[in-house]
């Protein structure tokens, strides 16, 4: 929901003076050597960032209610290279940095190689022409600094590791197209899934709710347990296991609907939905690539 | 659980997509872990995780399991049902029907008499209880530990005791205290919408196996529950005619801890109690912060601690835990903090923030003397 079209930074901001003044008091930016006029600017970026330009007072009070603006302070002073702002700071999130990549990695080693990568981006150690440029500058007080932080952690890690696994799978596609060339690979055969079946599924699929889809695919793609997917989306996992069932239920009776009214008996639908031709190119693959 | 169907699974597949052109950005990604986001920025975010499937792994690293716990809690408790909401008002229904037919059995038939070697005085109980380092709030019968937030090893080891008081007395101690044990079952058993309430025993054992646990069902009309043992239990003895357990206490931390600015000194919370180390984390010992109260978070620097936990418990020392100071948090206008504490944001030891599991953020410049709600 960013701006659609651009917006002046403080141009969100004028007549919200006194709530700005309240905030920046709140945040206790002086303390780190932080001036009102720049704390302005830091809120009308954040504004501009997330809000369009017709946006209402309302609009940006709402949004500027929800700000960490303590957390907001202290990440741009730390930014800006505030010594103090960096003490705070490492008193602070020192320990539940390395924590935070202990829990994400699981191996001490990995942990504090990940937590010290983070580190360098934060203090910005990359110098070019006279800049220090810190991961700190993106931080907008959305949510806490802390989560911020767990969040670029889990990033960077899972960035590495999606890279890993690329470079393991081309190893593998190559090792199996040498297996190949060794005698005439069959013809693959060509899954041809009935129309019928899409058009229901699909329908069936549309009228799922984002939050809906986001569960089902959690779930039967992902492979999460009810616990982390109610972890993840602000739930206890009984909400998450009854709102399956009740999605399960709900898509089994929608397709087989859709079947019906596309010219399939209850049964044939009954059967259509639980063969997939799809998975069955999956297995004919796996069988010639264990006769090799 | 129902499946569904492997034509959907393989559509949802096809469609959903792994790691696409653009990922949410962290700030967003952060502000839905912790619910901030506005209206509409959480159904783009929706939409997107759940095409993403790079994006849906972040999140789940990035939710830590004793916060995340603390805020379905909290989220729980914000989301209010609205009073006309049926099922709700069914098992209002049921209970206070159950708690009426009990009340009025119990008032026919005498209590049941313990053998002799497990009876003991009022005054004796007091004091077995407090060389287990553990006070129990006078005659009450109904404890509901705290779930350890740990990762799914700890589970094994660590059990949860769900005790089900029926009479008309431990129901409404129960739903006054608001445990969040008490809060477990009571989903569950709004999600068995089609248990009766006279399964409900039977309910709680099966709740209780898989949760891995142990069900000690307390009050005078049960005797076959007394004697089942529940690991975790260091004594029993009876008191005002209820039965009173005492839990073990933590000897370690489940979940990370924080080492202090003081060499040596290390803080962490583990089963409802405040943990302290003065060797580095090599060995810890519970504090004795308040027996009534089950902590959820703190906040350490140097040797200022602020503790919260449910039921508005927010303690605070300044001498590394030695002594303790109850905090109350109350507005100017004399309106009073409520609800459970799942968060403590401080600078220091003067200036800080309480937030509870109602959203609520409370803050003081003055060590807790005045409070503003912001």
């Amino acid at each position: 929901m960013s701006g659609g079209s651009q917006v002046a930074p403080g141009a969100l901001l004028v007549g919200l003076e006194k709530l700005v003044g309240e905030l920046f008091e709140r945040s206790a930016g002086a303390k780190f050597g932080l001036t009102i006029e720049e704390f302005t600017v830091f809120l009308g970026e954040v504004s501009a960032k997330t809000l369009s330009a017709e946006a209402s007072q309302q609009d940006v009070r709402e949004l500027l209610g929800t700000l960490r603006v303590e957390d907001l302070a202290l990440a741009r002073a730390c930014a800006a290279g505030n010594e103090s702002a960096w003490e705070h700071f490492l008193t602070r999130f020192r320990e539940k940095l390395y924590d935070s990549a202990r829990a994400i990695t699981h191996e001490e080693s990995q942990a504090r190689d990940l937590a010290d990568s983070i580190y360098a981006d934060l203090y910005g150690m990359t110098t070019r022409e006279g800049e220090r440029p810190s991961k700190l500058t993106s931080y907008t007080g959305r949510g806490s600094l802390e989560g911020w932080l767990r969040t670029v952690l889990a990033q960077e890690f899972v960035n590495r590791y999606r890279g890993q696994r690329r470079l393991v799978s081309l190893e593998e596609q190559e090792e199996e197209s040498h297996q190949f060339v060794v005698a005439a690979p069959a013809a693959e055969p060509v899954a041809h899934v009935d129309e019928r079946l899409e058009g229901a599924v699909d329908e069936a699929l549309a009228n799922v709710s984002p939050e809906d889809r986001m569960l089902l695919a959690a779930y039967y793609l992902d492979g999460r347990t009810l616990a982390e997917i109610g972890r993840m989306m602000g739930f206890h996992e009984a909400t998450a296991s009854r709102r399956l069932d009740k999605l399960a239920k709900t898509l089994r009776k929608a397709v087989r609907e859709g079947l019906v009214k596309r010219g399939m008996s209850r049964r044939q639908a009954d059967e259509a939905m639980e063969a997939d031709v799809r998975d069955l190119q999956v297995n004919v693959r796996k069988r010639l690539s264990q006769e090799r | 659980m129902i499946d569904i169907p492997s034509t959907v699974r393989a559509r949802l597949k096809e469609t959903a997509g792994a790691s696409g052109s653009g990922h949410v950005d962290p700030n967003l990604l952060t502000a839905f872990a912790e619910q901030t986001l506005l209206a509409g920025e959480r159904t783009f975010v929706m939409t997107h995780l759940s095409q993403c499937r790079d994006c849906r792994d972040v999140l789940a690293l990035a939710v830590p399991i004793h916060q995340t716990e603390l805020q379905a809690v909290g989220a729980l408790a914000a989301r209010s049902r609205p009073w006309w909401n049926l099922a709700a008002v069914r098992w209002s229904a049921v209970a206070a029907t159950a708690a009426v037919v009990v009340a009025a059995v119990l008032m026919r038939t005498p209590q049941p008499q313990l053998p002799l070697a497990q009876m003991q005085a009022p005054s004796q109980v007091q004091q077995n209880v407090s060389t287990n380092k553990t006070e129990l709030p006078g005659a009450a019968n109904t404890l509901a530990e705290s779930r350890p937030s740990a990762p799914a090893p700890i589970r094994a080891k660590q059990k949860r005791t769900i005790s089900r008081d029926s009479t008309a007395e431990g129901l409404a101690r129960a739903d006054s205290q608001k445990t969040f044990a008490r809060r477990d079952l009571d989903m569950m058993t709004a999600y068995r919408q089609d248990e009766r309430a006279g399964q409900a025993r039977e309910q709680d054992e099966k709740l209780a196996a898989a949760l891995n646990t142990d069900v000690v069902v307390v009050g005078a009309e049960n005797e076959a529950a007394k004697k089942m043992q529940a690991p975790g239990i260091t004594s029993r003895a009876e008191a005002g005619g209820n039965e009173v357990q005492a839990r073990t206490e933590p000897t370690k931390p489940t979940l990370g801890w924080t080492e202090s600015v003081t060499p040596g000194i290390a803080w962490s919370v583990s089963q409802g109690r405040l943990l302290r180390s003065m060797d580095a984390g090599a060995t810890w010992e519970p504090l004795p912060v308040d027996s009534r109260a089950t902590l959820r978070t703190y906040w350490a620097f140097d040797t200022d601690i602020w503790a919260g936990g449910d039921n508005e418990a927010l303690y605070r020392s300044s001498n590394a835990g030695e002594t303790w100071t109850q905090v109350h948090p109350v507005l100017a206008d004399g309106t009073i903090l409520r609800g459970d504490i799942t968060k403590l944001e401080f600078d220091d030891a003067q200036h800080g923030a309480v937030i509870t599991s109602k959203g609520e953020r409370w803050e003081t410049k003055d060590g807790g003397a005045s409070w503003k709600q912001r």
